[in-house]
């Protein structure tokens, strides 16, 4: 087996250096998954970059006009337990702490989800509520994408090799309750086969809705989120619900699987709604 | 790239290639065979290792991320001469059976008591949630770990 390079640069500058330096290298944050995928044979990186001791992909900062820039090589765990995200992102906080188990989130990376693309990706869901952007640096210098920019496909970004995710930056929101669910095989360490994230303060006219797994690339629903206009109520709830299958069956097309899914996502969607809005309510 | 680690309170150091796993490098180099590999995809948790107190899959652990770093394995915990409380209560409760998940049962278990050293029994279980067990049904081992802190019996 080719004896690989290992490399930590510790700027920007010297990382983009490096990634251009010769072919077939490769960015790794976290592993989890690039380590599965050279294992699997997947993968031949000629040598790995690791991002993550570069300041600019680490921490949290509140900016000028009150959006949140969550460095991308913050690992779910850290996300899952930031004091600022769970006061202003605490539906991105819950979304992290569902991802894998404790030993993956205290090592897999926010950025590095993002980056991979992968349909079902936990967070995802939970960036397309908010709208989020992702700022990157690359050879060409800094560049900013909208989420419906970033997700081409499923899989596939549209980050160019040695371009690498710097920051996450999220909206600010007016103030919302919100839920995060998931559902899966277990309740740890496996992946999504739906999540639904919602936000919203319907007697402000404000409701977030958006859902992973079940859609080619992450993206609200805004005919779900039209029906908590009128305020919130177990009917509004289920229309929201009715109006997110039609969505998903609009996009994804019939196949198989959707016998199972589409009532899943229905009640799922209204679940996430009710459990938002009526224990709590909008603090 | 040559890293610098301590491992279970000793400094070290080893030269590694880019795709080494620090489970491989334990193993391999420094013949610390308590982390298993079992699935080698970050699912079971038999490889789990400390880095600087929080759990994580030593199969999929960069070994050029220890650079620096302080790592615990099994063999790091307790003595020769006294058993960890968590060992001890392992097995008073008969949380071992085959034994291939027990270092890094004890590991999960560890780090969670080294951020909170009065779990409750859901916290116990998020913490070994990343832990396949498939002998005991976890129920001695959730016993053992909230008796290591004291509650429990």
């Amino acid at each position: 087996m080719a004896d690989r390079e290992y490399l930590r640069p510790s700027t920007l500058v010297e990382a983009v250096e490096l990634m251009a330096a010769a072919p077939g290298r490769r960015i790794v944050a976290g592993g989890t998954d690039l380590m599965v995928y050279i294992r699997e044979g997947k993968e031949r990186p000629s040598a790995l970059v690791d991002v993550t001791g570069i300041p600019e992909l680490n921490g949290v900062r509140k900016l000028d006009d009150g959006a949140l820039a969550v460095g991308a090589a913050m690992t779910h765990s850290m996300i899952g337990s930031d004091p600022v995200i769970q006061a202003v992102a605490p539906l991105l906080s819950d979304a992290s702490s569902s991802v894998g188990a404790v030993q993956i989130r205290n090592l897999a990376t926010i950025g590095g989800n993002v980056v991979n693309g992968a349909v079902a990706a936990d967070t995802l869901s939970a960036l397309a509520a908010f709208d989020a952007a992702f700022i990157t640096y690359g050879a060409e210098g800094e560049k900013r994408y909208t989420i419906d920019e970033f997700f081409l496909s499923p899989g596939k970004t549209a980050v160019g090799a040695g371009e690498i995710l710097t920051k996450i930056i999220l909206p600010p929101q007016p103030k919302a309750a919100h839920a995060f669910i998931k559902v899966a095989r277990r309740r740890a360490a496996a992946i999504s086969r739906l999540a639904v994230s919602v936000m919203a303060n319907p007697s402000e006219g404000y409701a977030r809705i958006a859902v992973g797994a079940v859609l080619p690339k992450p993206g609200r629903i805004t005919m779900a989120e039209e029906a908590l206009m009128n305020g919130f109520d177990l009917s509004a709830a289920k229309a929201a619900g009715d109006a997110a299958k039609a969505h998903v069956l609009s996009i994804s097309g019939e196949r198989p699987s959707m016998v199972y899914k589409l009532p899943v996502v229905s009640s799922a969607v209204e679940k996430a709604i009710i459990k938002a809005l009526s224990l709590k309510g909008v603090k | 790239m040559f890293v610098e680690f301590t491992l279970n309170g000793e400094k070290v150091s080893a030269e590694v290639s880019g795709e080494t796993t620090a489970l491989a490098l334990l193993r391999e180099k420094f013949d610390l065979t308590g982390a298993k590999e079992g699935c080698g995809v970050g699912e079971c948790g038999a490889c789990t290792i400390l880095v600087d107190g929080v759990a994580v899959n030593g199969c999929l652990y960069l070994a050029g991320k220890l650079d620096g770093r302080n790592v615990l394995t099994v063999e790091g915990v307790g003595g020769e001469e006294a058993l960890d409380p968590l060992q001890q209560k392992f097995m008073e409760h008969g949380a071992v059976q085959c034994g291939y998940c027990t270092p890094g049962m004890l590991l999960s278990a560890k780090a969670l008591l080294l951020k909170n050293p009065k779990p409750t029994v859901d916290e116990v279980k998020v913490a070994i949630s990343g832990n396949l067990c498939r002998c005991t049904g976890y129920t001695p081992i959730v016993k053992a770990i909230l008796a290591a802190t004291g509650e429990g019996k």
